[in-house]
């Protein structure tokens, strides 16, 4: 019967710790630490922006990646890594972006440089280190792992002995193992000249980095310039702008200069100045469309829509708006009308406009998509008279009205059939303010109100809106049970909001609720400061009370 | 007795790892290395563009020519976070002698006016991070971290953690000292 030692127990403990680790690691995959509201919308962006989270470290927990960490820092690393990718920015350089500020140590695959070396060597030397020994030690048979360790020197010498004989005897033949390793060596490296041969590409030059750090190193200086001066220009642009706030050139410098950076909001407000200052030019108000669009994503959005709309009405011809005009017909699925529109802008340009080469390549895309013909290209035509022009656009401008009509119309169809989308209604109420139909939009409102007692904002949208137009007693009556359910169930909400007591005042006298409406007033006139305008009004209101 | 190469081998990388682990101990140990510190990457270089608000007056924004041609200090902060409650009289009397610039991280206008009133306000200009997006291109850590700008506006010394009597007179006096 064999003894069983002490060692023996600790190395059976060791060896039985090592496999549940092993196998607890397996199970304890880290789930991502991202939470449902930082996702993009775009799928294609999100999987790019999981993938570089994956090679960023979190700094204040340094072994995770900022996809795992729970950390409010990698929380705004993420965030920061979608609004860039949200610009149209590269991998390359949101990872540089990011580098630039956290330096190498950031990356969770540093960059081989003198200083990390080491670090990537490491694997290698370690494994090379390694195999040396094995095989090194392979040749020499070990003293037996089983000796009884009781045994005492003199004993052990003895053993040495004739272990050592053994070794001499067997140096003629070379232990098993050695041959298999030889073999395994010279299998893997054939079969490692194979694969190369099957799926390497030995055609190719070699590239070798030093030969191309020079290139790199220039590349990367000039993308360096280049976003310097971009931001120069536009806190120059901002400077400027604001030292010439009457200057319509200013405003467009520094709208152009806030498009280069991605400054979208910037851009806008630029743009609206020069607008108001330009009165209404309509090339202006197609920039403004252009930028309303790319700050969605690309999207024609209804207001942009609406602008294209009056641009065409009053400039038929205006590129930048027809081309919109095609894009919004592209992305309701309209190839043919699509393909039309812009087919018509192409007869129009200038056969050296900077956009042909674009506008052939959309028409292709389209025609594409809708497995349509590809129409032949006309050359500008020369016979175009401006009149024949103008008509067709005016009719076209008509045909456009009616097409957001129609979007508008099916979205309160599928509202009827499905009445609790409470964010449908808001959308859908949002459409009939751009349109003009403020009776559709109370509706709208109403109905988003009554689904979510709880939302102050739109019930204070409905009742600014209900203000204006010539509200009916049904309405307030309406709107007065909203304000009634608010109050028990959310007063703390609702002290953020002040409005909401001179509204419920005003909608509780057209209901000749006079109590309620002197309570609602004399509670708002407490809160405003004295002899502020609202205050004065409302002293003014209250005497008025029967 | 010969030896092994199976012997060197191991001995020889022990030998090299216990090198390389005594030049990193030594250097901490004579107080070149600080552990607790990672390098800073704009050091020598000019501040990343922070276009933040200032708390007294939204619609301005935090300008670094004011301190153009002066030692000055940029100082992170917050009105939730402790150590800056600790470090609050060394930035009062840094800004004794210099500009000092904050800017509140992540933190809302009221909470930031509270503890500048409770813990004195050494800065002459005060901008808001809000969602602590601009702090991300000065690499922040957390707050507090400081700052110091030599008199070309580059960066020469970042300090992460608050600023107690050793970090004063170990790194900040001497990096104003210097750039003077």
């Amino acid at each position: 019967m064999r003894q069983i030692t002490g060692v023996q127990i600790i190395r059976t403990v060791f060896v039985l710790l090592f496999f549940s680790a092993f196998f607890y690691s397996l199970t304890g995959w880290p789930a991502a630490a991202l939470t449902p509201e930082e996702k993009l919308a775009d799928p294609i962006l999100e999987d790019r922006a999981r993938a570089l989270s994956k090679q960023l470290r979190c700094l204040v927990c340094q072994n995770q990646s900022i996809d795992d960490s729970d950390a409010d820092l990698a929380k705004d690393l993420r965030r920061e890594v979608r609004s860039l990718l949200q610009t149209g920015a590269s991998d390359a350089a949101i990872l540089e972006s990011i580098q630039n500020s956290y330096g190498d140590y950031v990356l969770l695959r540093p960059p081989v440089s003198t200083q990390t070396l080491l670090l990537w060597l490491a694997p290698v030397l370690i494994l090379t280190g390694g195999g040396l020994i094995i095989i090194f030690g392979m040749r020499r048979p070990r003293p037996h792992q089983t000796a009884n360790q009781e045994i005492g020197r003199h004993k052990k010498k003895r053993a040495d002995r004739q272990i050592n004989q053994a070794g001499d005897t067997e140096k003629s033949q070379p232990a098993l193992p050695v041959r298999y390793a030889a073999a395994a060596c010279i299998a893997i490296t054939a079969a490692a000249g194979l694969l190369y041969g099957l799926y390497g590409r030995p055609d190719l030059p070699d590239q070798p980095l030093y030969r191309r750090t020079a290139e790199l190193a220039q590349k990367q200086a000039e993308t360096k310039a280049e976003t310097e001066a971009l931001d120069t220009a536009f806190n120059a642009a901002q400077k400027a702008a604001a030292k010439h706030p009457d200057d319509i050139a200013s405003w467009l410098q520094l709208a152009l200069a806030g498009a280069r950076t991605g400054n979208s909001r910037v851009e806008i407000d630029a743009l609206q100045n020069a607008l108001s200052l330009s009165g209404d030019a309509a090339d202006i108000k197609a920039m403004i469309a252009e930028a309303l669009s790319r700050a969605a994503g690309g999207q024609v959005t209804i207001p942009a829509r609406q602008l294209i709309n009056e641009i065409l009405q009053v400039e038929p011809n205006e590129p930048r708006a027809l081309f919109l005009w095609g894009l919004a017909a592209y992305q309701d699925e309209a190839y043919q009308l699509a393909i039309d529109r812009w087919a018509y802008l192409y007869q129009l340009s200038a056969p050296n406009a900077p956009w042909r080469k674009r506008l052939e390549d959309s028409i292709r895309q389209a025609a594409d998509d809708g497995g349509l013909p590809a129409p032949d290209l006309p050359e500008k035509a020369k016979a175009n008279t401006s009149q024949g022009e103008a008509d067709s656009s005016q009719m076209s401008a008509a045909e456009q009205q009616a097409m957001i009509e129609g979007m508008v119309a099916g979205l309160a169809a599928r509202l009827e059939d499905s009445p609790d989308d409470r964010e449908g209604w808001l959308r859908l109420a949002r459409s009939y303010k751009v349109l003009g139909r403020p009776d559709e939009q109370i509706n709208a409102l109403f109905r988003a109100a009554e689904l979510d007692k709880s939302d102050i904002a739109v019930l204070i949208e409905l009742s600014e809106v209900l203000l204006q137009s010539d509200e009916s007693e049904q309405h307030a009556r309406r709107i007065g049970k909203l304000f009634e359910q608010n109050e028990v169930r959310d007063k703390p909400r609702f002290q953020a909001y002040p409005q909401w007591l001179f509204f419920r005042g005003h909608f509780a006298l057209s209901e000749n609720n006079i109590p309620l409406a002197r309570e609602s007033w004399s509670k708002l006139l407490a809160g405003l400061p004295p002899d502020s305008e609202l205050a004065n009004l409302l002293t003014e209101k209250l005497a008025t009370l029967p | 007795m010969r030896l092994r190469l199976s012997f060197i081998l191991p001995l020889l990388g022990f030998v090299i790892l216990l090198g390389i682990s005594g030049m990193a101990l030594l250097a901490t140990l004579s107080g070149n290395r600080d552990v607790t510190q990672l390098p800073s990457v704009l050091i020598g270089k000019a501040p990343p563009r922070t276009d933040l608000p200032l708390l007294s007056d939204p619609a301005s924004f935090l300008d670094f020519s004011a301190v153009s041609g002066q030692v000055a200090v940029v100082n992170f902060f917050a009105s939730w976070c402790a150590p800056c409650r600790a470090e609050a009289p060394a930035l009062e009397a840094l800004s004794q002698q210099l500009p000092v610039i904050g800017i509140a991280y992540k933190d809302k206008p009221e909470d930031t006016d509270a503890f500048l009133r409770q813990y004195g306000d050494p800065f002459s200009q005060i901008a808001v991070d809000f969602d602590g997006q601009a702090a991300l291109r000065w690499g922040l850590y957390g707050v507090p971290e400081t700052y110091i700008l030599n008199k070309q506006g580059k960066i020469i010394l970042r300090h992460a953690g608050p600023i107690d009597k050793g970090v004063m007179d170990r790194l900040i006096m001497p990096a104003i000292e210097n750039a003077r």
